[in-house]
């Protein structure tokens, strides 16, 4: 009897059971290791934005410290005089520009954000308070600069998307010897 | 003979698959454990980031404010002011003597923090003053917050005619 039936299968019940349990354990598995690889990337994207947002804090802090004369300024672009030349920003969403005329600039016409900007701002103040800007003048009591700025990157349909906001100080100018003007 | 056939036929016994599964399981709480701490660093250098965003806008204030002399002599020599942002970004404490008061933007990214600032004069007319951000980290546990305790701190020297110096001491 036993011989004869050395290579009993399972049943169908058996199968079917067996054959469930596998299909949720490799589900639970597979959906987790989708949740821990988005979030890696979600880690790395937010890594890279960060990085970017610091790169161009740093290059606006630089330059407006540095800055002895503000021309054209509006909430989306600014003109600075700067030792050596001239260093112009215009943000179009969503790309910063700045082009520099100073010799040798490592980032004489270069995008801040490779395209990830998706909001940015300039502020103009005196050494109290908010500047009012009318049409085309710089009133000379602008003695301090301040940005803030948004970077996105990764993709939403994923779930990888990544935002990051920056301000920064109020950064006094170099003109400031310059008296209080209109 | 048929003993034979039977035991080449064998699976794994419960033990194997019993370790096999443990080193599986260990592997991977080692993946989740690396993206519970890469996410907490992460955290943490973005708000160091806005810290020193937080000492550069108070540094600035007084550079500012050398000009019309509002800000560094309204400062008493030897006094510790404080200001705290509430977790929904508003401010409260010595909030005259604070950039960060006047900016609500900056305020927002700086949820739970703490700002100090003491002048402690080295002569006259030579001020240094120390400025202080402390935070607690994220970690939630039963509701709570029970992260560490982060700071930066800087130091800024004023003298005569503008002339100052700053550096981020820790």
């Amino acid at each position: 009897m036993l011989r004869s039936r050395p290579n009993r299968g399972f049943t169908l019940l058996e199968a079917l059971i067996a054959s469930t349990l596998a299909a949720m354990l490799m589900l639970a598995i597979l959906s987790s290791y989708i949740f821990l690889g988005r979030n890696l990337t979600r880690l790395a994207n937010l890594q890279i934005v960060e990085a970017k947002s610091r790169i161009a804090h740093g290059l606006l802090t630089r330059d407006f410290q540095r800055a002895s004369a503000v021309g054209s300024a509006t909430s989306a672009g600014v003109t600075l005089t700067v030792p050596g030349g001239t260093v112009t920003y215009t943000y179009t969403y969503p790309t910063l520009n700045r082009v520099s005329t100073v010799a040798s600039d490592a980032f004489a016409n270069a995008d801040l954000f490779g395209g990830d900007c998706t909001a940015f701002s300039f502020s103009y103040y005196s050494t109290t308070g908010a500047t009012a800007l009318s049409g085309t003048i710089v009133p000379l009591s602008v003695k301090r600069i301040g940005v803030s700025f948004t970077v996105e990157g990764g993709s939403t349909a994923v779930g990888t998307w990544v935002s990051h906001q920056t301000v920064s100080a109020r950064v006094l100018l170099r003109n400031k010897a310059l008296p209080t003007g209109p | 003979m048929s003993k034979q056939r039977i035991n080449s036929q064998a699976g794994f016994t419960l033990i194997e698959v019993g370790m096999g599964a443990l080193i599986l399981v260990v592997g991977f709480i080692g993946i989740i454990q690396a993206v519970t701490i890469g996410s907490q660093m992460l955290d943490t250098a973005q708000k160091q980031q806005v810290a020193v965003q937080i000492i550069d806008a108070e540094i600035e204030r007084l550079r500012a404010g050398a000009l019309d002399a509002s800000s560094i002599s309204t400062l008493i020599n030897g006094t510790t002011y404080t200001i705290t942002v509430d977790s929904a970004g508003s401010v409260s404490g010595n909030t005259a003597y604070f950039a960060l008061s006047s900016n609500a933007t900056m305020s927002a990214l700086a949820k739970n923090f703490t700002v100090s600032m003491k002048r402690s004069d080295v002569r006259t007319n030579f001020h240094k003053i120390v400025f202080t951000v402390t935070w607690t980290g994220n970690m939630w546990t039963g509701g709570t917050v029970r992260g560490l305790a982060y700071s930066r701190s800087a130091e800024m020297y004023f003298g005569l005619n503008g002339l100052q110096l700053s550096f981020q001491k820790s």
